[in-house]
C-alpha cells in the first residue's frame, strides 16, 4: 500500500490553511465614512438621513447593506445599494432611516458576492436623540443655544450645503429650517425639491436676510416678501441693521420696528414660511433678547399635520379566502391519488418488479400535488391598498400616503415594487430588504399580513376654489390639470354635497338643497372607498385650513404599489382639496 | 440480491389482499382528510396558530397511524388473509434466524412503504405552507425506525402469547407506553417518544437526542430478532417433545 510522504501532507495542509487568508486578503481595503441624523441628532420613529461615502484603491463592484435594528424582538430592516467605486472615485450613498432603538447600533457590510468586503457599526446612543431638530444653514455655527432652555428637547444643528437632505422624508425630525447662508451652486436639485416639498406638507421655513445674501431663484415663489438686502440700514432701537422687506401677497407682518417689517410671515402649501430682515445669526443679533420672542413664536405656530393616518389602514382587507375552486382541486386531486394507488398497486403489487410502478405513482403525484400547493399559496398573496392624497394648492402638489396591505399566506416571502420617491415604513413587525436601486422592497410577514405605509409628493394642479354671493356658492374648478375625479363630493360639517356632474374646469353652481347630512354609516356604501371617505370625514372635522372640502377618487398610476408580478390588486385612491370660500 | 422469501411472501400477501388494500386506503384516507382540514378556506385568519405546528401535527399523525398500520397485522390484530404468523412458520423448514429476519424486514419494507404513500399528502401540507421539505424527510426518517421497531415487537408478541386478547392487549400497552407514556416522561427521557423526535427532527434537525433515540429503537429492532429466533426454536423444541 503507498502512502503520502510527510511533506506532501504538510505541504497540503499549509494550502489548506492559507487559501482562506489569500481570500481574506484579497479584498480590497474600502474607506467608509458615515454620517447619520441631521447634524448627528436622531428622533426616533422618524425617517433619519444615512449618508454614506465609499471610497477604494482599487474597483469595487458590490451592495452596501444597512441593517436597522428594531424594538423588542421585531427583525431588523435592511436597506441595500449598489456599489461601484472605481480607483480614487467615491461613491455617496444616500439613506433614509427609521431609528426605532437608538441604544443599538446600525450595522454596515459591503460585499462583492460572497466575500465580505467592509464591516462596520454605526452607534446612535440615546445621547443623540432629540424629540425635534432646529437646522440651520449657515457658516456662523451659533444663534440656537436658546434652545436648551426648551421644554421639548430641541436641538440644534449647523449644516452646510452638503449635509441638506436629498429627500423631504428626511426632513422627518426638522422643527425649523433656517436659512442664511444659501450657495446655490452648491446645493443640488434634488436638495432644492427636497425642502420645498417638505415646507409645502407643513414644514417651517426661515429665511434670514443677510447683508450681501442673495436669494436664489428656486426659493423665492415660497417667501412672503421680498428681500432688499441692498438696502440694509440701522433701525431705531434695534441693535441689528434691517433688510428692506416687501410684503407679498398672503404675508402678513409679525413685527415691526417703526414702519420697517422686521418679520413677515406667510404660507407655502400647508407649511409655514417666515422672513426675517436681519441676519439672525450675526454676532449683534445673537446678543439682542427680542430676537428670542420671534424665534419662540415662529417654533409655536402649530405645523399641519397630515389628514392621512394608518388608522385608515383598518379599512383595508386583512385576510383573502384560498379560493373553492382550488380547494376542490385539491381535494380531487387526493381522491384520485388514492384511487389510482389503489389501482396500481392491486395491479402490480404482487409482480417481480411491481414497487417501481407504485413508487413512479407517488412520485407522480407527489410532484403534482407540491406543485398546486406551491401555485396555489404564491396565487394567494394579494395586495390591497388606499392611498390619501392631499392637494397642496398654492404647492402645485399633492402629498400621497398610501397605506397597503400586504396579505402573504402562512408568512410567505413576497416582493413589491414602489412608486417614485416614495419613502416606505413598515406598520408591523416584518423582515424587509429595501432595495434602494430598484425602489424594490422584499421580505416576509411573521404573521401571514403587513400593513406598509409609503409617502410620496406628486405634481398635482387642479386649483378648486368658492364664491359666495347673493346667496349662491359657486365652484370654480381651475383647468390646470387634466386628472379625471369620480365620485367628487363637496363636504363641510358633517354635510356632503354629490357633484353629480363631474369635475370638469369652469364653474359648478352648488344648489343649496341638495346637502345630505352624514349622519349614519354607510352612507357613502361598505366598500373599501366609501368606508374610507367616511373616515377622511372624521379627519377633515378636525382640520384648518379650508371652509369646505373637495374630495373624490382618481385612478393614478403614479401612487400604486405592485407585486412583482405586476399586480396592485384593489387600490382606492381618494383625493382632497381643501377650498376656500370667497 | 435475493430477498428473504419470508419477507417476501409477507409483502406479497400485504400488497395485493383486499383486506390489507383497504387497511392502506383508509390511512390514506384519514391522511388526505387531515390535509385537507389543515387548510382552512381563510388563510389569514391563521395568526394564532404557528404554522409549522400543522404540519407538524400531520407528521405526528403518520407517524403513529403508520407504526400502529405496521404493528397490528405483524401481532395478528388485524389478520391478513394468506399472510402466516409466527407460529405456521415454526412448522416450515426455514431457520429461525430467517423467519425472525423476514418479519422484521416485512415490518421495515411496510413502513416505509406507508411513509412512501403519504408522501404526495405531506407534501402538499408543505407546499402551501413554504414549509422546507427537508423536515419531511427527517420526521420519515424518524417514523420508519419507530415502525419497524413497534411491528417487530408485534411479531414478537404473535410468537409469544398465543391468545388473541393477550397478544391485543400487551400490543396496545406497547403502543400507549411508547406513544403517550414516553411523551409524558420529563426530559431527557421524552427524548424516546416518537412524537417529541418528530418535533426535534423537523424544526431543529438531527440533533444527537433524536439519533441517539433513533439508534435505540434499531437496537430494539435487533433484540427482537433474536428474542424471536429463540423463541422459534423453542417452539419448535416443545413440539418435538410433544
Amino acid at each position: 500500500m503507498s502512502t503520502w510522504p510527510p511533506g506532501h501532507v504538510i505541504f497540503f495542509s499549509l494550502c489548506v490553511l492559507f487559501v482562506p487568508l489569500a481570500h481574506a486578503t484579497a479584498a480590497p481595503a474600502l474607506d467608509i465614512s458615515t454620517e447619520l441624523g441631521i447634524g448627528g441628532w436622531v428622533v426616533p420613529g422618524t425617517f433619519t438621513p444615512l449618508r454614506v461615502e465609499v471610497t477604494a484603491p482599487e474597483h469595487v463592484d458590490g451592495i452596501l447593506e444597512v441593517d436597522v435594528p428594531a424594538l423588542g424582538g421585531d427583525p431588523p430592516m435592511r436597506h441595500l445599494h449598489a456599489v461601484r467605486v472605481t480607483p480614487g472615485a467615491r461613491q455617496q450613498i444616500a439613506f433614509d432611516v427609521i431609528i426605532s432603538d437608538p441604544r443599538r447600533p446600525l450595522t454596515l457590510r459591503v460585499r462583492s458576492g460572497r466575500t465580505l468586503l467592509a464591516h462596520r457599526e454605526i452607534p446612535v446612543g440615546v445621547q443623540r436623540t432629540a424629540e425635534g431638530v432646529v437646522a440651520a444653514l449657515t457658516r456662523e455655527a451659533a444663534g440656537l443655544e436658546f434652545l436648551s432652555e426648551s421644554s421639548r428637547k430641541l436641538r440644534p444643528a449647523y449644516l452646510g450645503e452638503d449635509a441638506l437632505p436629498l429627500r423631504w422624508q428626511s426632513y422627518g425630525a426638522v422643527d425649523l429650517v433656517a436659512l442664511r447662508d444659501i450657495d446655490s451652486r452648491a446645493l443640488r436639485p434634488a436638495q432644492q425639491q427636497a425642502l420645498i416639498d417638505w415646507v409645502a406638507q407643513g414644514g417651517r421655513l426661515l429665511v434670514s436676510a443677510r447683508d450681501g445674501g442673495v436669494i436664489p431663484e428656486w426659493l423665492q415663489p415660497l417667501l412672503p416678501a421680498r428681500i432688499d438686502a441692498a438696502r440694509f440700514s440701522r433701525a431705531p432701537g434695534l441693535p441689528v441693521r434691517l433688510a428692506g422687506l416687501e410684503p407679498l401677497r398672503g404675508g402678513s407682518v409679525v413685527r415691526r420696528a417703526g414702519d420697517a417689517p422686521v418679520a413677515v410671515r406667510g404660507r407655502y402649501g400647508r407649511g409655514i414660511v417666515e422672513v426675517w430682515a436681519f441676519d439672525a445669526f450675526a454676532p449683534s443679533a445673537r446678543v439682542w433678547p427680542g430676537r428670542l420672542t420671534l424665534w419662540q413664536s415662529l417654533l409655536a405656530v402649530p405645523r399641519a399635520l397630515p389628514l392621512a393616518h394608518e388608522a385608515v389602514a383598518g379599512e383595508l382587507p386583512q385576510t383573502r379566502a384560498l379560493p373553492g375552486s382550488t380547494q376542490a382541486v385539491l381535494a380531487s386531486l387526493s381522491v384520485l391519488y388514492i384511487v389510482a394507488l389503489r389501482f396500481v398497486v392491486r395491479r402490480v403489487g404482487g409482480r417481480r418488479g411491481g414497487w417501481i410502478g407504485i413508487l413512479a405513482t407517488i412520485a407522480l403525484f407527489a410532484a403534482v400535488l407540491f406543485t398546486f400547493a406551491s401555485g396555489a399559496r404564491a396565487g394567494a398573496t394579494a395586495l390591497a391598498q388606499v392611498s390619501i392624497v392631499e392637494s397642496l394648492p398654492t404647492a402645485r402638489s399633492a402629498r400621497v400616503t398610501t397605506y397597503a396591505s400586504l396579505i402573504t399566506p402562512y408568512g410567505g416571502d413576497f416582493v413589491i415594487r414602489l412608486p417614485e420617491g416614495a419613502g416606505i415604513r413598515r406598520l408591523g413587525p416584518a423582515a424587509l430588504r429595501i432595495i434602494e436601486t430598484g425602489r424594490v422592497v422584499e421580505g416576509s410577514a411573521a404573521s401571514g399580513h403587513l400593513t406598509l405605509e409609503a409617502t410620496q409628493m406628486i405634481a398635482l394642479n387642479l386649483p378648486v376654489e368658492a364664491r359666495a354671493g347673493g346667496g349662491v356658492l359657486d365652484l370654480v374648478v381651475g383647468g390646470g390639470s387634466t386628472m379625471p375625479v369620480r365620485d367628487a363630493v363637496l363636504y363641510r360639517g358633517r354635510q356632503l354635497y354629490r357633484l353629480s356632474e363631474g369635475l370638469n374646469p369652469g364653474r359648478i353652481r352648488v344648489d343649496p338643497a341638495r346637502w345630505e347630512r352624514v349622519d349614519r354609516p354607510g352612507v357613502l356604501g361598505g366598500e373599501t372607498a366609501g368606508r374610507a371617505l367616511e373616515w377622511l370625514f372624521g379627519q377633515l372635522d378636525r382640520a384648518a385650513g379650508a371652509d369646505l372640502w373637495l374630495l373624490g377618487r382618481i385612478d393614478d398610476a403614479r401612487l400604486e404599489i405592485r407585486l412583482a408580478g405586476g399586480a396592485a390588486g384593489p387600490t382606492t385612491q381618494l383625493l382632497v382639496i381643501p377650498v376656500v370660500v370667497r | 440480491m435475493r430477498l428473504n422469501p419470508v419477507a417476501r411472501a409477507d409483502l406479497r400477501v400485504r400488497l395485493t389482499s383486499p383486506k390489507a388494500l383497504g387497511m392502506v386506503t383508509v390511512y390514506l384516507g384519514i391522511l388526505a382528510a387531515l390535509a385537507f382540514i389543515s387548510l382552512p378556506p381563510d388563510l389569514g385568519r391563521l395568526d394564532d396558530l404557528r404554522q409549522e405546528g400543522l404540519l407538524l401535527a400531520f407528521l405526528i399523525v403518520e407517524t403513529v397511524l403508520a407504526a400502529y398500520l405496521t404493528s397490528a397485522p405483524a401481532c395478528g390484530e388485524i389478520a391478513v388473509e394468506g399472510e402466516k404468523s409466527v407460529w405456521d412458520l415454526a412448522a416450515s423448514p426455514f431457520p429461525p434466524g430467517v423467519i425472525a429476519r423476514g418479519k422484521v424486514m416485512t415490518s421495515a419494507a411496510f413502513a416505509a412503504l406507508l411513509v412512501i404513500m403519504a408522501t404526495p399528502f405531506m407534501v402538499v401540507v408543505a407546499g402551501i405552507r413554504g414549509e422546507p421539505l427537508a423536515g419531511v424527510i427527517r420526521a420519515a426518517a424518524v417514523a420508519i425506525p419507530v415502525a419497524t421497531t413497534l411491528g417487530s415487537l408485534g411479531s414478537l408478541y404473535a410468537a409469544v402469547y398465543d391468545s388473541d386478547f393477550a397478544r391485543s392487549f400487551v400490543h396496545w400497552i406497547t403502543l400507549l407506553a411508547v406513544i403517550v407514556g414516553a411523551t409524558a416522561l420529563p426530559p431527557p427521557w421524552d427524548g424516546i417518544s416518537p412524537v417529541r423526535m418528530v418535533v426535534v427532527a423537523v424544526r431543529d434537525g438531527f440533533r444527537p437526542e433524536v439519533l441517539a433515540a433513533d439508534a435505540l429503537y434499531v437496537i430494539v429492532g435487533f433484540l427482537t430478532i433474536l428474542a424471536m429466533s429463540r423463541r422459534i426454536a423453542r417452539i419448535r423444541a416443545e413440539a418435538r417433545a410433544a
